[in-house]
């Protein structure tokens, strides 16, 4: 909300906020209204003064220019122009030699082919005050000659912008700024007096208002008052309106249209004039649209109304949308002679589902959203009516019709709101040692009386603070009077045993760990929006994207659908560093991905991620001869180590079903299974992905889910006995298939080695010359051992011999013959 | 041979031998002189071969003059030797130095999201102050985003965040929606625990706005204390103890009214700013200050939605965004570039 310093004028001395601009406006900060801006709105128009220009001659060596003499009020300047507008007689803007404008142009004295300028005539872009403009400005006829510009524009102010939080509707207007500034400064407020002089007939024969309420629903209408004026002349405002409006931003209309802005900025009561000679049946009706009804409004739009709208009927056809906009079938034109004017309350919750659902926020809307003062809404009509008979002329009819719904008339008429408080839990909530006079006095000074009976105060709320309910919230005016600053700081007590370390807390240290581990080894950690476009996880998302979720409204089309993998996120920070020439990539992210999930509360569950890309050398070392491009067993073990930081072991890999990841190697690809089963993948992208994106090093990924690999976290570690006899390690190289998954071969011989067999590792595989097409060579080592004892020779190559036997039994596993 | 004759060939062989280990110039060289001298068949052997023609009585005399020559000359030959092995040992050894200013074979050390780094390091902080943590989902229910916080469907700070919504699913009741704050896990844990409560609440929260200073997915953390008697003066001493740990021990806080539905009375909080350690500047646009904190009391109507009560409770809440407080930190300049992920950006914050 923008706030003019001229006009608080009008409602207290603001000689000591001029004094102490910025130390004055920051206590306005301290108390709650967040001043985030201040300007100055004369700055850029020293020496800039109203002129006559008094001959305008051609350039002589120049078409389009002109060569005016202008005088200033001192002197008669030449200045050389090029624009088109101006004729000898006008008023003009005048900046003189050393003037420096609000668009940055400085006004030196210039020589344009060869005549001499000194100054400039301006136009109102070069002046900051409108956007286009065509030829230079010409003032009112009657502007005084020398005036400075600024004082002839009515910019001799200093303007604030208040960041009003939504709590307090009551300082949306000049009115009740002022009210919290005097309350600052130690002043009394100044309201406008109200006198309306009435004329003419009765209002209630003119007009008649019913408030319809729906049956059960609350009160939607609390409040309305309509006027009736007569004879009234539809012209512009006189300057001094004109000046208070444009100096926070809002367009002058005619006299009638700024009289209810200048109130709505004023009070903070929305004010709407209807010309009654559009309102059929003099009637007014606050009725509940019907569906399908529509209504051009004053944005010159036209909306179809819900049967949820409240709107402002007359006898046959709704002619306001209430609290949000005026119809455009009854503003008041020109040809207007009399008027309707409204004021009144509507339900908050109302009014924003109106403006919300037909996206008409307005000025009004934005009021009464945040409650506005019930027992101001006469006021602020009379006052408008006043203005009115006096700047438009016309007759004021005798009264006011109101209506008021139950709750409505309870809140403007009825007895105030009384909080009961204690100082001992004021000050235990706040941790202060107040005294019951200090509240008191806090209290008085944020517009609260208090009666006092021992221990307990008994509090009367203004009719403007809406928002305040509960002795929590007088706590917070004394804090806000007394000051947020002069709360000691005390740390908080810990009378109680701190929980056990929760499940979440334990998960937290393990990712810690996990997300080290994988640093450790060379990854960066990415983070990524939840969110991607429908496009990239049809093709990333993986074989959950069937269960994905489109958001209902989208930011945009880059960010559509909830995740199912983080892999394409992946991708996309992988080709970023591959554009900037990074060659040697190593990429994880941990975040959830989103899953329908009809067993939740929210019909979606997250199922946390651990995913990784890599690509590029294995070492980055220039000095191995033999450092090569990281290839699957690589990417294996980037997984299994960083696993192995949180004691998950066992990880194991399976083949896909035939159709495989489509985003996968087919060939170097493979589910990847964590204790209970298979919760991940690992492997080579796509080759068609990798020539499509011309990588010229094979990129891995993998992607588990994480909570599953957790659930196999091991920390705890047990000791068990250093062995005391000596192992036996005996190396075999067999002739295996190619299709002979290794692991079955590891497991076979565990199988028969049991119970001296202790570890089987395989230690190299070899396919080519000298083995036969079909085979390969695996070598195998396995270690034996006793806990009791030690083996004899004989026993380790009679259960040598058994695992051979067994191997060409059971899976046709020879022992390869040099 | 008689006695004094073989007595001075013993002392001849002695010197001519030791001029001989003397005169050697290598390794070779000495084994040769050791042959020669010293061994079965060398000089000083040789000699005592005629020890049988010395008088019985006068053995013992020239045995010992023997030895004692044969004991000098070999002390001074393994003195040589040790010091042409010496030689050759440096000389081999000489051949294997390296550079020791050559690159180290290593992995290159990967990074941690800046994200992650600030959240720990938020983390370990309020850790000391017996905070525990706890987590929720990143999709929520319109009842613990909004409407158990106090921000009814009609009421206008529903517009203080702009919120991302699931479309209408016929299995679930009401709106389903990106949560806009990590205070649904406030709400969710007063559900499940009976007071007291001293939680904190990290993760990634969702707002439709997008630009220089606004990401759509940012990351807060959340903290929430509630027990009997808790006073506003307790949020203000853990969060001055929280700016003191993370912005250094020069660090003031400044607490301002403000407006959070869910907290009466509320506070935005400034630290001193770190850049100019108050005295005003560019970051803090000369202010002094940087806006870091939200909080304040918890909201009585927080406490009825979530079932507390009847017995008298009190309690704080506060919230932070993690990204702004990496961006002061670290001094990044762009919200978004944290998104970006360019291994660039990343490599300079370290594990």
């Amino acid at each position: 909300m923008k706030i003019s310093l001229n006009w608080l004028s009008d409602y207290l001395d603001v000689a000591p906020i001029r004094a102490d601009l910025k130390g004055v406006l920051s206590k306005l900060t301290m108390r709650g209204l967040e001043v985030e801006s201040i300007h100055d709105l004369s700055k850029g128009f020293d020496k800039v003064v109203v002129a006559l220009l008094e001959t305008r001659d051609r350039h002589p060596n120049a078409d389009r220019l002109s060569v005016c003499k202008v005088n200033n009020g001192k002197e008669t300047l030449q200045i050389v122009c090029g624009a088109q507008n101006m004729k000898a007689g006008d008023k003009v803007a005048l900046s003189m030699i050393g003037a420096h404008l609000p668009n940055g142009l400085k006004i030196e004295k210039g020589k344009i082919r060869d005549v001499e300028s000194f100054g400039m005539l301006c136009s109102e872009v070069e002046l900051g005050l409108a956007d286009q403009s065509e030829g230079i400005m010409i003032l009112p006829a009657d502007a005084k000659v020398g005036t400075p510009l600024a004082t002839q524009l009515g910019r001799e102010d200093i303007v604030f912008e208040l960041n009003v939080t939504p709590n307090r509707g009551d300082a949306l207007s000049h009115i009740g700024v002022a009210r919290e500034l005097a309350s600052i400064l130690g002043q009394k407020l100044k309201l406008p007096s109200i006198t309306v002089s009435e004329a003419g007939g009765n209002t209630s024969d003119k007009i008649k208002v019913a408030l319809q309420n729906p049956e059960g629903a609350p009160d939607l209408c609390l409040q309305y008052h309509a006027r009736f004026i007569e004879g009234v002349k539809i012209k512009p405002s006189p300057e001094w309106l004109k000046k208070r409006l444009t100096s926070i931003g809002l367009r002058p209309i005619n006299n009638i249209v700024d009289i209810t802005n200048f109130i709505l900025m004023e009070w903070g009561q929305p004010l709407h004039a209807f010309d009654y000679a559009q309102i059929k049946g003099g009637q007014i009706q606050v009725r509940l649209a019907k569906k399908g009804e529509k209504l051009p409004l004053l944005d010159a739009t036209t909306v179809e109304l819900d049967a949820s709208d409240l709107v402002i009927a007359d006898a046959e056809r709704p002619v306001a949308l209430a609290g949000v906009m005026g119809g455009g079938n009854s503003e008041v034109t020109e040809k207007t002679t009399s008027l309707l004017l409204e004021a009144a309350q509507f339900l908050p919750a109302t009014v924003r589902k109106t403006a919300r659902r037909h996206q008409k926020n307005s000025d009004s809307s934005h009021r009464f959203e945040r409650q506005i003062d019930a027992r101001a809404v006469r006021n602020a009509m009379d006052r408008a009516v006043a203005l009115i008979v006096e700047l438009g002329g016309g007759k004021a009819y005798k009264g006011a019709v109101s209506k008021y719904s139950p709750l409505g008339e309870r809140l403007a008429k009825g007895e105030p709101r009384v909080i009961e408080m204690s100082i001992r839990s004021a000050n235990k909530f706040l941790g202060t040692m107040l005294s019951q006079v200090q509240a008191v006095e806090c209290l008085k000074l944020a517009g609260f009386d208090s009666e006092v009976s021992g221990d307990r105060f008994r509090v009367t709320v203004p009719s403007y603070r809406t928002d305040v309910e509960l002795p929590e919230d007088l706590f917070e005016e004394i804090l806000r009077v007394w000051g947020y600053d002069k709360i000691e700081a005390r740390v908080p007590r810990m009378e109680f045993m701190p929980e056990p370390a929760t499940a979440t807390d334990l998960r937290s240290r393990l990712i810690e760990k996990l997300k080290l581990g994988l640093a450790e080894q060379g990854f960066n950690e990415a983070v990524n929006f939840a969110f991607t476009s429908k496009v990239t996880n049809e093709f990333w998302g993986g074989e959950e994207k069937k269960l994905a979720v489109e958001l209902a409204n989208p930011l945009n089309e880059q960010f559509t659908t909830m995740k199912t993998s983080l892999l394409g996120g992946l991708f996309e920070n992988f080709m970023t560093s591959a554009r900037h020439q990074q060659r040697n990539l190593r990429l994880f992210e941990v975040r959830p991905v989103y899953l329908r999930d009809e067993k939740t509360d929210t019909g979606m569950r997250e199922d946390w991620r651990l995913t990784a890309i890599c690509s590029g050398r294995s070492f980055s070392s220039p000095l191995d001869a033999n450092d090569r491009d990281l290839d699957f067993f690589d990417a294996k073990g980037f997984l299994e180590l960083a696993l192995e930081t949180v004691g998950a072991r066992g990880v194991r890999y399976m083949a896909f079903e035939a159709q495989g990841d489509s985003r996968l190697h087919p060939a170097q690809a493979a589910r990847v299974a964590i204790g209970r089963g298979p919760c991940g993948m690992i492997g080579r992208l796509h080759p068609k992905v990798e020539a499509e994106h011309k990588l010229r090093q094979p990129v891995f990924v993998f992607e588990i889910s994480l909570d599953r690999a957790l659930e196999v976290a091991k920390t705890e570690r047990k000791f068990t006995p250093v062995a005391k006899f000596p192992k036996v390690e005996r190396d075999l190289s067999l002739l295996v298939p190619q299709s002979l998954l290794a692991e079955k071969v590891v497991q076979t011989i565990q199988k028969l080695g049991k119970p001296l067999v202790e570890t089987v590792s395989v230690v190299d595989t070899y396919a080519g010359e000298k083995i036969p097409a079909g085979l390969r060579s695996l070598s195998v080592s396995f270690v034996l051992g006793d806990a009791t004892r030690t083996l004899e020779d004989g026993e380790v190559d009679l259960i040598t011999q058994k695992i051979l036997t067994g191997l060409d039994k059971e899976i046709g596993v020879k022992l390869r013959i040099q | 041979m008689d006695l004094a004759k073989l007595v001075g060939r013993i002392a001849e062989v002695e010197s001519e031998c030791l001029r001989a280990i003397e005169q050697a110039r290598s390794a070779a060289e000495l084994t040769e002189v050791d042959n020669k001298f010293l061994s079965k068949k060398g000089a000083l052997s040789e000699l005592l071969k005629a020890l049988r023609d010395v008088a019985p009585g006068d053995r013992p005399a020239v045995g010992a003059r023997a030895n004692e020559a044969k004991s000098k000359l070999e002390a001074a030959l393994n003195a040589k030797r040790e010091g042409f092995d010496g030689a050759a040992l440096v000389e081999k050894l000489e051949k294997e130095r390296v550079d020791f200013t050559l690159p180290a074979r290593r992995v290159a050390v990967g990074s941690l999201h800046p994200i992650t780094k600030i959240t720990a390091e938020i983390i370990s902080i309020f850790r000391r102050l017996g905070f525990d943590l706890a987590e929720g989902t990143e999709i929520e229910t319109e009842f613990h985003n909004f409407d158990a916080l106090n921000m009814r469907d009609d009421h206008p700070a529903r517009d203080m965040q702009d919120t991302f919504y699931l479309p209408p699913s016929p299995t679930v009741k009401g709106s389903v929606l990106l949560r806009t704050h990590t205070s649904p896990v406030q709400i969710r844990t007063m559900q499940k625990r009976k007071p007291p409560v001293r939680i904190l609440c990290p993760g990634a929260v969702f707002r439709s706005d997008y630009d220089m200073t606004h990401s759509p997915m940012f990351h807060q953390v959340e903290g929430l204390y509630v027990d009997q008697d808790v006073s506003f003066a307790e949020l203000k001493g853990a969060l001055l103890f929280f700016a003191r740990e993370m912005f250094g021990a020069h660090t003031q806080l400044r607490l301002r009214p403000s407006y959070f539905p869910f907290v009466e009375p509320g506070a935005e909080i400034d630290v001193t700013c770190m850049a100019c350690k108050g005295k005003g500047c560019r970051v803090c646009k000369e202010t002094g200050w940087l806006e870091i904190l939200g909080g304040g009391m918890v909201h009585p109507k927080v406490f009825e939605a979530v079932g507390y009560g009847p017995e008298p409770l009190t309690g704080f809440a506060f919230g932070m965004g993690v990204e702004r407080i990496a961006m002061l930190k670290y001094g990044i300049p762009d919200l978004r570039i944290m998104f970006e992920n360019d291994v660039r950006f990343l490599n300079q914050f370290g594990v």
